[in-house]
């Protein structure tokens, strides 16, 4: 059907990020961090044992960056949220 | 610098006017009236989401300032305290750092080490370099970065030793 003569047609390009993408809670590499401090954030935000918390860790440290969480979105953010509060580079990334 | 736990505390005792000075500059490296860098380093965005930085940056660094803020009041308390226990030529002092109050002093002592970094450019390459004269005021703030550092790593190895 023809739109009438006068009428404005808007096109509309929706975005939606499903619910069920999960998001990941990535730490990138700082040189001014301390390794112990960063191990001692990671088992204090997420509740990691120290062996894990130290994995964390060495992967953020040798490959500049590591995926701490993944999961929904809203407890991405607060994980972000309270890492940046420990100052440590966090950031929020979709998971591929 | 002798360190010392005690029951309650970690004090740091028989330093000199120089340290007694750099550890009274913790809270004023990080000040945000300086600006510079360090607002960029201290207030990261959180991801590539324009809107999300937007928002971040409303909402989320308010709090962020708080927590901040919260944390370098306590530590200044503390420095207040700063004690002289030698006279003569070269006084020596002390400090002590309330095992309660070491989550401020690990927040604040970061803050101070990542302001220092970004406003003097302080690469990884810098950290790993040992020791040399301070004689610029970059060399200073390296030096500074290490101070506090220690500090940080005896504070987490005793938080560590009490879980």
């Amino acid at each position: 059907m023809a739109p009438l003569e006068g009428t404005l047609v808007e096109k509309k390009t929706q975005t939606s990020t499903s619910l069920d993408v999960p998001w990941n809670v990535v730490v990138r590499n700082d040189p001014i961090n301390l390794m112990s401090y960063v191990t001692l954030v990671f088992q204090r935000v997420f509740g990691y044992s120290k062996e894990r918390a130290t994995k964390h860790m060495m992967e953020v440290h040798e490959n500049g960056r590591s995926i701490l969480w993944s999961g929904q979105r809203e407890q991405a953010e607060l994980y972000v949220q309270q890492l940046h509060g420990y100052l440590l580079l966090a950031v929020l990334e979709k998971a591929h | 610098m002798n360190i010392e736990n005690t029951k309650d505390a970690l004090i740091l005792s028989g330093f000199e006017e120089f340290l007694a000075g750099l550890l009274n500059q913790i809270t004023i490296c990080s000040d945000p009236e300086v600006g510079g860098k360090a607002v960029e380093r201290l207030y990261p965005n959180p991801c590539d989401e324009a809107e999300l930085n937007a928002d971040w940056k409303e909402y989320v660094q308010p709090d962020l300032k708080v927590i901040f803020q919260t944390a370098n009041e306590v530590v200044n308390g503390d420095l207040a305290c700063i004690e002289q226990i030698s006279k003569g030529e070269r006084p020596e002092f002390s400090l002590k750092i309330p095992l309660t109050h070491a989550e401020s002093w690990l927040n604040s002592l970061n803050q101070a080490r990542l302001a220092l970094a970004a406003n003097f450019e302080i690469t990884e390459t810098d950290m790993e370099r040992g020791p040399k004269p301070i004689s610029t005021e970059r060399e200073l703030a390296i030096f500074q970065i290490e101070l506090y550092a220690f500090i940080q790593e005896c504070l987490v190895q005793r938080l560590l030793s009490e879980e």
